[in-house]
């Protein structure tokens, strides 16, 4: 291949991908077509080129799991209870979720969160005793709640939200969940809950011993100068 | 998405019809794993809901879409643990649905074929994960995709011309990997 040759193929090769895309206009085109047109080197590089493009265009495709659109809602009515502290708060729920759903996720969730940061020796919950909460504070002195009338007000508790949810006087599903039942207590401090939308603050609160482990006190103070 | 903007939401699941499988696909090719395809697909979508009351149309919605793909797929492929795994020819696909790569060679026999494509797709994936990360996502919104350079402009900010050098860089490594299949 004489000098000049090369020197010509080397001005086209970096057009000939945009070439084979039908991205190359105008002068630079012309050059190239004029080229290519006497060049069996550029021309075999153009064949290269349109193999791998179609190499690619050919790797297989996976298909979604079918469910990935339910899963995707349940994300989204999770994240709406957290963003918003509650869903009816913005109106705007998820396409096909009812709102019983989301007032449930938002207690299930708060129960769960609760109830793992608690969980470190802090309570001692029983279905069958009085649940201690060994608060050292004298605003939350220990405190005993008796499960059966602390069950009946988290359920009452729930019916309301639920109904209040859905925009109906209808009643919730049967079964509440099943942390919630065993730490009604933690559910009927829900409204404390509303505005902590992670852990830390219950972190914070079962750090600091002198705190109230549900959130009163100047712990919780604290939190809400860091918030403004 | 202007629709889901003034709260349709009818509209966003049909966005998510439409688009899902394309953004699980293109995710796939970042982290080499379904399951979390469809996480980081969840999470684009996710945003997408999240941003639909801010929206403004400025650029068509496929490239705000693929440009928020683009940002979660390199945040993911940035983390270690999830570099595309390589795969040994014994290992089968991780799921039943994929078709292998079907080589034309009519001549072969249909095993020898099945192997073959596993091959080249195994190379393909090896050679499409050690492409530069900005290379490999204007080759596969360009090819897979199926969009202009304009488009993969947009979607990447960046100029045409830049698009076009970052096409013809790609696809000259890939070229030089796959060389032995051409």
């Amino acid at each position: 291949m004489s000098e000049s040759k090369r020197e010509a193929c080397a001005a086209v090769s970096e057009h000939l991908v945009a070439y084979v895309d039908d991205e190359l206009a105008g002068e630079s085109r012309e050059v190239v077509v004029t080229h290519i047109a006497t060049c069996l080197s550029c021309r075999r590089e153009i064949q290269s080129i349109e193999q791998v493009g179609a190499l690619l265009t050919a790797l297989p495709r996976i298909e979604p799991s079918v469910d990935l659109a339910e899963r995707l809602q349940d994300r989204m009515a999770a994240t709406s209870v957290i963003d918003t502290g509650s869903a009816r708060t913005t109106g705007r729920r998820l396409p096909g979720t009812p709102g019983w759903a989301v007032a449930f996720a938002a207690a299930a969730a708060v129960a769960l969160a609760l109830s793992s940061v608690l969980n470190h020796g802090t309570v001692s919950p029983s279905r069958t005793e009085s649940v201690e909460v060994a608060a050292p504070s004298a605003v939350s002195a220990p405190m005993a709640v008796s499960p059966p009338r602390a069950i009946a007000a988290a359920q009452r508790a729930a019916r309301v939200a639920v109904a209040d949810a859905r925009g109906a006087d209808e009643l919730m599903p049967e079964d509440l969940p099943p942390d919630l039942l065993e730490r009604p207590e933690l559910y009927l401090r829900l409204p404390v809950v509303h505005r902590l939308q992670t852990l830390e603050h219950f972190e914070a609160v079962r750090a600091d011993g002198d705190q109230d482990r549900i959130g009163r006190g100047p712990c919780l103070d604290r939190e809400r100068a860091a918030w403004a | 998405m202007l629709r889901v903007r003034a709260g349709d939401e009818t509209a966003f699941r049909a966005l998510f019809e439409k688009h899902s499988r394309a953004i699980v696909n293109f995710a796939y090719q970042f982290v080499g794993r379904r399951d979390r395809a469809e996480e980081l697909t969840q999470d684009v979508f996710l945003q997408v809901y999240r941003a639909g009351p801010r929206y403004e149309p400025q650029a068509r919605f496929t490239t705000w879409l693929y440009r928020i793909a683009r940002n979660a797929c390199l945040n993911e492929a940035r983390r270690p643990e999830h570099r595309f795994p390589s795969r040994s020819l014994d290992e089968q696909p991780d799921d039943g649905e994929r078709a292998e790569i079907q080589l034309p060679d009519a001549t072969a026999r249909e095993g020898e074929r099945t192997l073959a494509g596993r091959e080249l797709e195994a190379r393909m994936q090896e050679a499409l994960a050690a492409l530069p990360e900005h290379q490999r996502t204007a080759l596969l919104l360009s090819r897979t995709e199926g969009m202009s350079y304009r488009d993969v402009a947009e979607t990447l900010e960046c100029s045409e011309s830049a698009v076009k050098s970052l096409v013809f860089r790609a696809t000259a490594s890939m070229r030089k990997a796959l060389a032995e299949f051409l």
